[in-house]
């Protein structure tokens, strides 16, 4: 009994918390406006300068920035919509 | 040989400008260098934000064997952003001095440039108004219809086939038809045409 509570109990906090097993998050954000890689690199520098962001995937594919941060950090959605501006482009959603 | 003498002149000179976007991200340099049939440009610009750009720039007007250098200052009019498309509107001015047969003499130019982008399809217009010498030297119009045979993701090699039309409406009254292949990997970009009246065309864009 002891053993499937702690089964149980693991399950449900990676259900509550999607972490990676190195302690990061992703933040897909949709924009529009990205049709080449000058695009893709801009954000890519624009949001590598941010203290909590780990790692960037753009896809051009998808329309999406993935952002991975920090574990112990987080990019909250109004900075997001700030940096996509200031990239010169627009935002459409944030998925956490 | 005289291809790549261009390209060398190209790098290791850094003379010359090409169609990308005049405006890098904020806090971005580009290296833009551009040769045609009548001129030599070399463009090195810093964007403090998204909307603007100011660089330093050399024009070799090979006819006229007129050098010009300028400080050039680029601004992002518009911007449309879409689901898989951009299009934008740029106005780029200059003041400088031009150097012809040991005279100098004030220099200045402005122009409007237009582009609509999809990953697949690419069309721009811009035009070139330049006065040098005391005198008009250049009224240049270019427009560019481009499809990439294939789409390729971020990172990928990007291939473009485009067709570009010059028509000076100054001095020489000429218009001139420029097939050209463009390349197109990471922050790196490259184009290469024939003008079909005589002239090699060659681009190269760098963005640090």
């Amino acid at each position: 009994m002891k053993n499937i509570l702690g089964v149980l109990s693991i399950i449900m906090l990676l259900i509550a918390a999607p972490v990676h097993a190195e302690g990061t998050k992703d933040i897909i954000v949709k924009v529009d406006g990205m049709v080449c890689d000058f695009c893709a690199q801009s954000l890519t520098k624009i949001f590598g300068k941010e203290d909590s962001v780990n790692d960037i995937d753009v896809s051009l594919d998808d329309q999406t920035v993935t952002i991975d941060t920090k574990d112990d950090q987080d990019l909250p959605d109004e900075k997001i919509k700030e940096l996509i501006e200031w990239g010169g482009y627009d935002l459409v959603e944030i998925k956490r | 040989m005289r291809f790549t003498l261009l390209f060398l002149s190209a790098i290791i000179a850094m003379s010359a400008t090409a169609h990308a976007r005049p405006v890098s991200y904020p806090g971005g340099w580009t290296l833009m260098v551009m040769n045609d049939k009548d001129k030599n440009s070399s463009h090195i610009h810093y964007s403090p934000s998204a909307k603007h750009s100011i660089g330093w720039r050399h024009d070799y007007l090979r006819d006229s064997s007129t050098h010009i250098d300028s400080v050039q200052l680029n601004n992002l009019l518009k911007r449309w952003n879409k689901p898989q498309e951009q299009a934008n509107l740029y106005l780029k001015s200059g003041i400088g001095i031009s150097r012809e047969d040991g005279d100098f003499s004030p220099a200045a130019y402005t122009g409007i440039a237009a582009d609509w982008e999809t990953r697949r399809y690419f069309t721009s217009y811009e035009n070139h108004f330049l006065w040098a010498n005391n005198d008009t030297k250049h009224i240049e119009h270019k427009a560019r219809i481009g499809v990439a045979p294939y789409i390729g993701d971020y990172g990928d090699f990007h291939t473009w086939i485009m067709l570009q039309a010059d028509y000076d409406a100054g001095e020489q009254d000429s218009f001139s038809m420029t097939p050209l292949v463009r390349f197109f990997k990471g922050t790196t970009l490259v184009e290469a045409g024939y003008n079909l009246d005589d002239g090699i065309l060659f681009n190269f864009v760098q963005r640090f």
